[in-house]
């Protein structure tokens, strides 16, 4: 309880951050090539997005420049703010081979199966009596 | 759209495959196409409005320009369209929360709206749609002469 107080009456703690953050909305599919992880980031320039790939971790970080003041809407059905989002991606996948792009506010992250993960095919020889 | 979670909530995903054999199964249960006809996704707005007119604005990330119709009819805004997964037909779907396919909203609009000269733009997924105030509801400004003394 004492620490509650404390914290009320401190002003950096009693305000959060001005801007509040969104997970966005993903589709997850697996192809035999790998994973693809699709985000919606509306209102994100592509050169401003961020995609780490860290301890297993691939994680993305999408700021949303500011449109006009969150008091002026009359109407608020949806927040806006930046986007992040992180996955821990199996071993069965290589997230530091991981590839991004992003069109039209929709990020695509192609992770490949990992090396030792796919399949060896070995070529069966026809046997010479 | 699933953006007004805070991202305290957040938890990394773990993409094991055991977890992914979960998802699969729960997604399988969503009703095929050909059940009965799906109500069009409506997306989400925010409106703001001053003297000169509204601002509607939707987020519809990965629709092309083309696959959006903006209308007005008997004074209703209509915003439909469709979006396309685009994704290989071959993937497997492990995890779904984007909309998919078509979208539709409707707006009563207030009496003020000059309908004639309504006009949109889509930017990075984001459509905004001006919707200009006629001219005879504005606000007058009345210009004040300096009167120099002569």
């Amino acid at each position: 309880m004492q620490s509650d107080a404390s914290c009320l009456s401190d002003s950096s703690c009693a305000q959060p951050s001005a801007r509040q953050e969104f997970l966005p909305a993903v589709d997850i599919a697996t192809t035999p090539e790998g994973l693809t992880i699709v985000a919606d980031l509306p209102g994100v320039a592509p050169s401003d997005i961020e995609v780490e790939f860290e301890s297993g971790v691939l994680s993305l970080r999408g700021p949303v420049a500011s449109r006009g003041a969150a008091s002026s809407w009359s109407r608020r059905e949806y927040g806006v703010g930046d986007f992040r989002r992180s996955f821990q991606i199996g071993e069965s996948y290589d997230g530091s081979k991981a590839r991004a792009e992003s069109r039209d506010g929709v990020l695509w992250i192609r992770v490949p199966v990992a090396e030792t993960q796919r399949a060896r095919r070995v070529s069966v020889q026809v046997g010479q009596n | 759209m699933n953006r007004l979670i805070p991202s305290t909530l957040f938890r990394p995903i773990p993409l094991t495959q055991d977890f992914e054999r979960l998802l699969q199964d729960f997604w399988s249960q969503v009703p095929a196409g050909d059940a009965a006809p799906v109500a069009p996704f409506q997306p989400a707005v925010n409106i703001r409005g001053d003297a000169e007119g509204y601002e509607v604005e939707l987020e519809l990330p990965g629709v092309a320009l083309a696959d959006i119709e903006v209308a007005v009819e008997q004074r209703e805004l209509i915003v439909r369209g469709e979006r396309k997964a685009g994704v290989d037909s071959g993937a497997k779907w492990q995890r779904r929360e984007r909309f998919h396919g078509r979208f539709e909203r409707r707006l009563r609009l207030p009496a003020d709206v000059d309908a004639q000269r309504v006009d949109a733009r889509l930017e990075l997924g984001v459509l905004t749609i001006a919707l200009p105030k006629l001219e005879q509801s504005k606000p007058r400004r009345i210009q004040v002469q300096t009167v120099q003394p002569s």
